[in-house]
């Protein structure tokens, strides 16, 4: 348990009569990035204001290097993490002083507090930032700044309540990526919160979705973009398709039908009320070729293509159900000109079933 | 603002408090300090705003190393002020309130000190005609001519005076001509200047307000116009918290020669003419009351 | 017309020739409201404080008193602090009255609700991340204290002086409690009273003309800070 950085068991929050957090099992291991994604409202800012102790828990456990956060010396623990809010506030001084700001809360002077602080303006590439009033940054130099402050004690729990969200997506990414790099330069254990998956994507290897306080799926990114636990989290994750269905069970397989005349069947017993189809599931079959066994063949018209590198996008009406494909290039330029009736087939294992 | 120029204003401001905790410089006393140093004169405006006691105490306080804080209210307050034993020694000029006092034991040894007199002054057009008048007859045809008349209305001394006056001009004092200033003796000579009305001052003050008014003086010298100050002891067998030495030592510095000579001589350079009348060892009876 | 410009020519020639009066009546003035005005800082500030960042039940209530407060009448503070002060009231014992400390103390009760309700005004214009995102950076609430008392300095700052203004240019409280005795209790205001009693309007005018210097002083310096805080640092 104490080589955990973070372990929650049984968590609590109540505000206002209401509980916000109510968190079974949850541990962080040192040098973990993880994520944490959900809805608006979903208590992602709250878990974060309650790692960092500014709220008070009111069952359950929640231990910071393994110490009971209730019980321990609250600003020695706190001292030993660093929370970046998504909206900078900097004390009307320079940029180095607010950069120095943490280090001289800790009694950290001189020489030593110098090279720290020229150091992480360095990685953050704010250098020639110094001597800049901090107030006066654009959107991105302030992030830049924010996230130097929060470096400069060396922190062993970095905490990101929606960095760079009020950044154009430009800036943002970019700042990802050179987060994501000195993350792992600095082998800082960090948790970041967002409302976007994108970012998610960018930043980390184990992602945790919180949904009305609870958790519901903690697992990799990928498995989260392509086997969401249930249909809203596939909404924020930006399944391609979501569509209700009905189930029937056959003898060793459920029968899953979509529309009246598209069905198939999977193995074993299974209740779902959403089908998740990603859009790069499909292929393109041509006007004579066979159907292999196993594949689900669909027909319907091409009424809409969004191109894009990588892969084109197309908007293929199936019945009375708009399906999003998502198809190679070469294959959709040849296929894909809106009216065209096309052929596609996808394989029942790549298709992914919620009870919810 | 640098860091450096916020602790000089700092420095400034606490040097400026620790300044303000601290004795005076000027303090130097020749004399042996009195057990109670402090003495709590309260007198009547007319002592201060003449200039008086701007030499009376200097030299009282030289000599005895005493300190008198100068309470300078109406003789009214002062007298109030008295009976709830919050001074130390009175100064006054208001004879009916002071007997009171006296009899009732809350004011001990009131001595006759000076007087001098009340005049009535107003613009030199004399609209009522009083010039030269008895006070009676002059308030009288103030009144009856409706011409504005400013009183102190403050109970002061000279207040306490006028409102005896108005019976025996047989009149009440009521109407827009008659108008409360609510204010001390140089105050209230403004407001009559200002407003071209009468008023009933004591010639000290007039004097001393000479410079800045056109107000003449109409009516002087009548026996009803003698304006005597008495000093009187705050009885410390009554309160036990009076001053009782020092009060006894201001008392009888007054009716010193010294103090006698600082009175009797006070005005002549400035004025051409004193403004009070020495009267140590007198007592009202000399005066006919 | 005649007698102000003479009455200025007189206040300078006293000002310049370093009368003695004049410059005792100052220092006093600026010896009892400027502890005056430490004091109710000492009380204001952590008052304001509070109440800006802290919440507890009936808080509301203190809030309007407060605002009641920065309203109070002079006369009405000197008045009571008399009736405390008096030799034979609860506290006459101290022998306080009509000694600069009579003074100091009821122009503190004056001062102490203006700089406590500006102080309030001043963090509260503060944005209430920042005093979570100083928390989180690891600051102990004494420094989160002090920071955001620095952020807010220019509130401050015009809290104090808004305070000291209020003292130092009061007239019925000093005259009522210090009894404006020459050398110990007599301020600008109330010298500047009694002088116009004695009829010397040329020394009245040299005591309000000393005290419309200081009150200029007081503006220009807010001015000045806060021209600078535009200026400079936000």
């Amino acid at each position: 348990m104490s080589s955990h950085v973070l372990a929650i068991d049984g968590l609590r929050v109540y505000r206002g009569g209401k509980r916000v957090l109510a968190i079974e099992k949850l541990t962080v291991s040192p040098g973990e990035v993880v994520t944490f994604i959900g809805p608006n409202g979903a208590g992602k800012s709250t878990l974060l204001l309650a790692i960092n102790m500014l709220l008070p828990y009111q069952e359950g456990s929640l231990k910071l290097f393994g110490q009971e956060a209730a019980k321990a010396n609250e600003l020695a623990l706190r001292r030993r993490c660093s929370l970046l809010f998504q909206e900078p506030m900097f004390l009307d001084d320079t940029v180095y002083n607010n950069v120095a700001l943490p280090l001289t809360l800790r009694k950290i002077k001189g020489k030593e507090a110098e090279a720290r602080v020229l150091r992480v303006l360095e990685i953050t590439r704010c250098r020639h930032l110094a001597g800049r009033p901090a107030q006066r940054l654009s959107g991105g130099e302030a992030q830049r700044v924010n996230l130097a402050r929060a470096l400069v004690t060396g922190p062993e729990l970095l905490l990101l309540d929606e960095p760079f969200g009020s950044l154009d997506m430009v800036t943002r990414r970019s700042l990802l990526a050179e987060l994501r790099q000195i993350l792992e330069d600095e082998a800082v254990t960090a948790i970041m919160v967002s409302h976007s998956m994108g970012d998610v994507l960018y930043l980390s290897k184990r992602t945790v979705v919180l949904q009305e306080g609870s958790v519901t799926q903690d697992s990799s990114p990928e498995n989260i973009l392509r086997r969401p636990a249930n249909a809203e989290i596939a909404r924020i994750s930006g399944m391609d398709n979501i569509l209700r269905c009905q189930t029937a069970l056959l003898q060793q397989e459920t029968w899953v039908s979509l529309t009246e005349r598209i069905g198939f069947a999977v193995p074993g017993a299974v209740a779902a009320a959403y089908c998740c189809l990603p859009g790069d599931i499909f292929r393109l079959l041509s006007q004579n070729e066979m159907l292999a066994p196993g594949w689900v063949e669909v027909c319907g018209y091409t009424r809409h293509v969004i191109p894009g590198v990588g892969h084109y996008q197309a908007k293929v009406a199936i019945g009375d159900i708009e399906f999003t494909v998502r198809l190679p290039r070469d294959q959709a330029i040849m296929a894909l000109a809106p009216g065209r009736t096309v052929r596609l087939a996808f394989h029942p294992s790549d298709v992914h079933l919620v009870a919810r | 603002m640098t860091r450096l120029k916020w602790a000089l204003l700092f420095g400034v401001l606490l040097a400026l408090m620790l300044a303000g905790c601290g004795g005076q410089p000027e303090k130097v006393q020749q004399p042996a300090k009195p057990a109670r140093p402090d003495v709590i004169l309260a007198t009547t405006t007319s002592t201060q705003d003449s200039g008086l006691l701007d030499v009376l105490i200097p030299a009282f306080e030289k000599k005895t190393g005493y300190k008198i804080k100068t309470i300078a209210v109406g003789s009214g307050q002062a007298i109030v002020m008295g009976e709830k034993g919050e001074a130390d020694v009175l100064l006054t000029h208001a004879p009916d309130a002071e007997k009171k006092i006296a009899s009732a034991g809350t004011v001990v040894s009131r001595r006759l000190v000076m007087h001098n007199d009340f005049v009535i002054i107003g613009s030199k057009e004399d609209p009522a005609g009083i010039k030269g008048k008895a006070a009676k007859d002059a308030l009288a045809a103030i009144a009856g001519g409706k011409k504005l008349f400013v009183s102190r209305g403050d109970n002061s001394g000279t207040h306490q005076l006028e409102k005896k006056l108005w019976p025996l001009a047989a009149v009440k004092p009521e109407g827009t001509w008659y108008q409360e200033a609510g204010a001390g003796m140089g105050q209230t000579i403004k407001i009559a200047d200002e407003k071209k009305g009468y008023t009933l001052t004591d010639r000290a003050t007039y004097l001393a307000q000479q410079k800045n008014i056109s107000l003449a003086i109409l009516v002087e010298g009548d026996a009803k116009l003698l304006n005597i100050y008495h000093v009187m002891e705050v009885n410390a067998d009554k309160f036990a918290k009076v001053n009782k030495e020092g009060g006894k030592a201001f008392g009888d510095f007054l009716l010193s020669a010294e103090g006698q000579e600082i009175i009797r001589v006070f005005g002549k350079d400035k004025f051409g003419q004193p403004l009070f009348f020495a009267d140590g060892g007198k007592t009202e009876k000399d005066f006919g009351l | 017309m005649e007698a102000i410009i003479n009455g200025l020519y007189q206040a300078l020639t006293l000002l310049l020739g370093g009368d003695a009066e004049l410059y005792q009546v100052i220092l006093l003035t600026l010896q009892v409201s400027g502890t005056a005005t430490l004091i109710s800082i000492f009380l204001g500030v952590p008052v304001g404080l509070t109440l800006a960042l802290k919440d507890f039940p009936g808080k509301q209530a203190c809030l309007s008193f407060i605002n009641f407060g920065m309203g109070l009448p002079p006369v009405v503070v000197g008045l009571f602090v008399s009736l405390l002060l008096w030799r034979y009231g609860p506290l006459g014992a101290l022998g306080l009255m009509y000694t600069s400390w009579a003074m100091i103390i009821a122009q503190a009760v004056i001062a102490s609700p203006i700089v406590a309700g500006l102080t309030f005004a001043a963090i509260g214009s503060l944005n209430p991340k920042l005093r979570l995102q100083l928390i989180s950076l690891g600051a102990a609430w004494p420094q989160t204290y002090w920071l955001l008392i620095k952020q807010a300095r220019i509130g401050l700052l015009a809290a104090v002086m808004a305070g000291f203004g209020g003292v130092v240019s009061e007239v019925g409280a000093s005259m009522m409690v210090g009894g404006n005795v020459k050398g110990e209790t007599r301020v600008l205001t109330t010298a500047t009273v009694m002088e116009v009693g004695k009829g010397n309007y040329d020394l009245a005018l040299a005591f309000s003309f000393v005290l419309l210097l200081v009150a200029y002083a007081v503006v220009a310096l807010l001015t000045y800070s806060q021209n600078k805080g535009k200026g400079g640092w936000s």
